[in-house]
């Protein structure tokens, strides 16, 4: 039974964030991502351009091929564009360096997985450690933040399990907590609930839509309808465009947080 | 990132991968173990020597016709020291204290009774300071003496091992014996001495060298070597030039000609044998050597394997903020711990070999730090060199190709 992820007790509980208040984290500006295959150039993304502001619940929709993946490897500065410019937190990550990317990467954006990428042979402290220690934190406060993530997704029973000894939901939370441990700008989630049940899927829903709630700035890539309803935005890709941003109307509220109903 | 931090996930990895590390650490140890082992070894057996040599004494030098080690062949141009002539220098030399002389015949064929030998005995032709100059114990009968060299009398004293091998049970004394045919009574039998080095001491066959002249010198052919022992220390210089000048006048040399014998102390000896044992150091750390470059490309096999199953642990590390340089020394580092990790191991067996033949000739043999040393600087050479190129792969893997690899 992994207990309930706690609350603060002054948190906004019932107040749903602003999605257009905060300040700009993301600006995508006229960005294009083309693939030359031999002959053939693949235009996965074409002339996308966007903004997500501090705070904000996005969810990137779009069938597989329609350059989602794409627009997440960009935004999560893994890949750069082939034209436009992509500017994080006002600074223009489009021409930086690998190393400087990775310096992003490390410190700004918080992956998960739909496949959790855990290191099997590490435990789960020391797989949410494992940012900090390519960030340089001494080895004290690798361990103090690392527990203290965990705690925030409730596995401070879990710690010293190893991925093969945890439940698929808790897979995931271990990810989540690796994905929090650094306090970055965007918490960037790539199907997290894929390779989960439902009931689990569910719980992992309420733990992002908590954390939200707590302040964090969520994207999440899915191309799942169930998925996307907990997002306040969504944005559909299709063709390597835009389709459709906006508000999401059909929004499930999910402030009550309940104890998680697997393992 | 701390390079202790990278050290302790090689040695995760490792661990991760037990018997794949262990037979690439093995390899490892074999190059190690053959720089340090045959370094240790001839340690050993340098150290054994030089107390050997200490024992015969500082002021004792050797007068013979062949150098001690011989590299070329030189001794066969020179003609023999015949017994004549060393009979004469001890009589001629009064400034020695001692002047002992000694032969050896070998493959020769011992029998008593119906009872034989194999051709594999030697035998010394010897006078009444061999035994005690070589530490050898009467046990009961008696030694040669002077009278017996004069008279050039067939008399032997054998060792323990040849007492027990013809006469069992019963006393040797007064035996007679047979050295190739020739008819020798046994007046003395010798208190074992054990073996050395797996070899015993204890096949000692001592004639008067006068005997051994008359009966074997014209069938065998051989040259009598002379050891001769100075007042003291101090005076060994000028009793060696003494003796040189000696033995040129015996040997008839004129002034313009080499000496046509050798002059041996234990200072040249134990330089001889130094310049020996470098070189047996030196083939044993070049075998090494090519172990090492041979278990170098493994390491790099192994790497390279290594760095292909972790593709997608490269792809997580650089996803949540390792750089390149972070993922290259990485790799680059467990290499080396790896090859450290062997030379840990060749190290220990090494010095272990070391101290077992030590050991063995009954000394402390000392620990190789000057091999030990080139060891683990040639190790840590291996890794950095044998790991770059998978390390330099990892390091320049796709996060996004990496991750999404099974």
């Amino acid at each position: 039974m992994t207990p309930t992820p706690t609350l603060e007790p002054n948190s906004p509980l019932h107040s749903e964030p602003t999605s257009t208040g905060g300040e700009a984290i993301i600006e995508i500006r006229h960005v294009a991502r083309r693939y030359d295959m031999g002959a053939e150039t693949i235009h996965a993304l074409r002339d996308v351009s966007l903004t997500i502001r501090r705070n904000e619940y996005v969810a990137i929709m779009g069938p597989s091929g329609s350059g989602k993946s794409t627009l997440m490897n960009i935004i999560g500065c893994l890949d750069t564009p082939s034209g436009g410019d992509y500017y994080f937190e006002g600074e223009l990550v489009s021409k930086m360096s690998d190393n400087e990317l990775a310096q992003i990467r490390n410190q700004q954006i918080g992956f998960v997985f739909q496949t959790f990428n855990l290191l099997a042979r590490n435990d789960a402290v020391k797989n949410v450690e494992l940012p900090l220690v390519y960030a340089g934190v001494s080895r004290q406060d690798r361990h103090q933040r690392a527990v203290e993530a965990l705690r925030q997704v409730g596995l401070e029973d879990r710690m010293t399990h190893k991925p093969n000894e945890l439940s698929g939901g808790q897979r995931q939370r271990v990810a989540i907590a690796r994905a929090l441990v650094t306090r970055p700008s965007i918490i960037l989630a790539d199907e997290p609930t894929g390779n989960l049940d439902t009931a689990t899927g569910v719980d992992i829903m309420r733990l992002f839509e908590d954390l939200w709630r707590k302040g964090n700035t969520i994207i999440l890539v899915t191309h799942e309808e169930d998925v996307a309803r907990n997002a306040a935005r969504i944005i559909r890709v299709r063709d390597g465009k835009i389709e459709s941003d906006g508000p999401n109307p059909n929004r499930i509220q999910m402030n009550t947080p309940t104890a998680p109903t697997t393992p | 990132m701390q390079v202790t931090e990278s050290v302790r996930m090689a040695i995760g990895a490792i661990r991760a991968n037990k018997l794949r590390a262990g037979l690439t650490l093995l390899s490892i140890s074999i190059g190690v173990f053959a720089i340090v082992g045959v370094a240790a070894a001839v340690g050993a057996l340098t150290a054994s020597i030089d107390k050997q040599l200490e024992s015969l004494g500082r002021s004792t030098f050797i007068i013979q016709r062949d150098p001690a080690f011989e590299m070329g062949g030189v001794g066969d141009r020179r003609p023999q020291i015949t017994l004549r002539q060393a009979m004469d220098f001890k009589n001629r030399f009064a400034a020695a204290e001692n002047v002992s002389l000694t032969n050896f015949i070998g493959g020769v064929v011992i029998k008593f009774e119906d009872k034989s030998s194999d051709p594999t005995y030697f035998i010394v032709g010897g006078d009444e300071s061999y035994l005690p100059t070589n530490d050898y114990t009467v046990e009961e009968g008696r030694s040669i003496d002077p009278m017996d060299i004069q008279n050039g009398s067939d008399l032997v004293v054998i060792g323990a091992d040849i007492a027990n091998k013809f006469f069992k049970h019963r006393s040797a004394l007064g035996k007679q014996i047979k050295l190739n045919g020739y008819p020798y009574t046994v007046i003395g039998v010798l208190q074992s001495k054990g073996a050395v080095f797996g070899q015993s001491q204890d096949n000692i066959v001592l004639i008067p060298i006068t005997s051994a002249a008359r009966r074997f010198f014209d069938e065998w052919g051989s040259s009598v070597s002379m050891a001769i022992r100075a007042p003291s220390i101090e005076t060994l210089e000028e009793t060696m030039d003494q003796a040189i000048g000696l033995m040129r006048i015996i040997r008839r040399l004129d002034i313009g000609q080499e000496n046509d014998f050798e002059v041996i102390t234990n200072e040249s000896l134990s330089e001889t044998f130094g310049g020996i044992t470098k070189y047996v150091s030196w083939f044993g750390a070049i075998c090494g050597a090519f172990a090492l470059l041979a278990a170098g490309i493994g390491i790099m096999n192994i790497m390279l394997v290594s760095v292909k199953e972790r593709t997608r642990e490269i792809g997580i590390r650089k996803a949540i903020g390792a750089t390149s340089g972070n993922i290259l020394s990485q790799f680059i580092i467990e290499a080396v711990t790896l090859c450290q990790l062997g030379a840990l191991i060749g190290i220990g067996v090494g010095v272990a070999i070391g101290l077992g033949v030590g050991a063995l000739l009954g000394i402390v043999a000392p620990i190789p730090w000057e091999s030990v040393g080139i060891s683990v600087g040639i190790c840590l050479l291996i890794g950095i060199i044998f790991g770059s190129f998978p390390a330099w792969k990892a390091s320049q893997l796709d996060p996004i190709e990496a991750l999404r690899y099974e």
